[in-house]
């Protein structure tokens, strides 16, 4: 099970980041669009700063999420290995872990929610 | 203490508490294990071994010290309940007038301590439990 968050945890992190690479670009493309419109330039430009300190917090909090999730990946190994005296930090940790990546997964769910609301509008 | 971490403080709270009674516990079990012990190592009878807690602090981003926890700041022998002696020539620990110091162990004493400890540790891990379901309700917030 703990083996499973952690396998998940990895593969999920390559989703999600490959859905922020998608959603950079799109942002971008949208950027490059309103830029050509006289006018809204200026507006774009601040738009698309506040879209990328966005993104970068996202990322941010996803890789200290994945940090968390490799942490408990190596600790059933330590608590076989018997260098672990206490089992309830382990559960803890397995714990947090969980809940962590429970709460990533589900902001990234949202995330690809938005974007895809996004690409349905018509220009 | 990163920003998850900080999220889950009171989960590692909980679990400190939970390893600071397993401590406990484990005292309590080491005692009554000893309760006849007559000759240590260092010589003389078996001495009852108490468990000091002290908060685990944690350096905040002020710079301030701030409690995340407890820990079991020492276990030391108890020095302060006298030894009781009895008369047994026949014993080997027995001195030249006959009489043996036995540990001051009272089991009766550490079967309430042991309720005690347990008590505390369920408590914790009803804290515990409290925070995961307190998480899992704010996930399924999210999920809706």
């Amino acid at each position: 099970m703990i083996q499973g968050i952690g396998s998940q945890g990895s593969s999920a992190l390559a989703n999600i980041e490959a859905a922020l690479k998608a959603h950079s670009v799109a942002s971008k493309r949208i950027e490059a669009q309103l830029a050509n419109t006289a006018g809204a330039a200026a507006g774009a430009s601040t738009q698309a700063t506040a879209g990328n300190d966005f993104t970068k917090a996202l990322s941010d909090g996803l890789r200290e999420a994945n940090t968390g999730v490799n942490k408990v990946e190596s600790l059933p190994n330590e608590l076989v290995k018997g260098s672990v005296a206490d089992f309830h930090e382990v559960a803890a940790q397995v714990k947090q872990a969980e809940l962590t990546f429970k709460f990533a997964l589900e902001i990234r769910n949202k995330l690809i929610d938005a974007y895809r609301e996004t690409m349905r509008m018509s220009v | 203490m990163t920003g998850f971490d900080k999220l889950f403080s009171g989960m590692r709270a909980a679990s400190s508490g939970m390893a600071a009674e397993h401590v406990r516990i484990d005292t309590v079990a080491k005692n009554i294990a000893n309760a006849n012990t007559t000759n240590v190592p260092g010589g003389g009878p078996y001495r009852r071994q108490l468990v000091h807690f002290a908060p685990l602090l944690s350096r905040a981003m002020n710079g301030k010290d701030e409690v995340v926890g407890v820990r079991v700041a020492k276990v030391v022998d108890d020095m302060a309940t006298p030894l009781p002696r009895i008369f047994d020539p026949a014993h080997a620990d027995a001195d030249a007038q006959g009489y043996v110091r036995l540990p001051n162990v009272n089991t009766v004493m550490e079967m309430a301590d042991l309720i005690t400890a347990t008590r505390a540790y369920e408590a914790n891990v009803t804290a515990q439990e409290q925070f995961i379901a307190m998480a899992e309700r704010a996930l399924r917030l999210i999920q809706t």
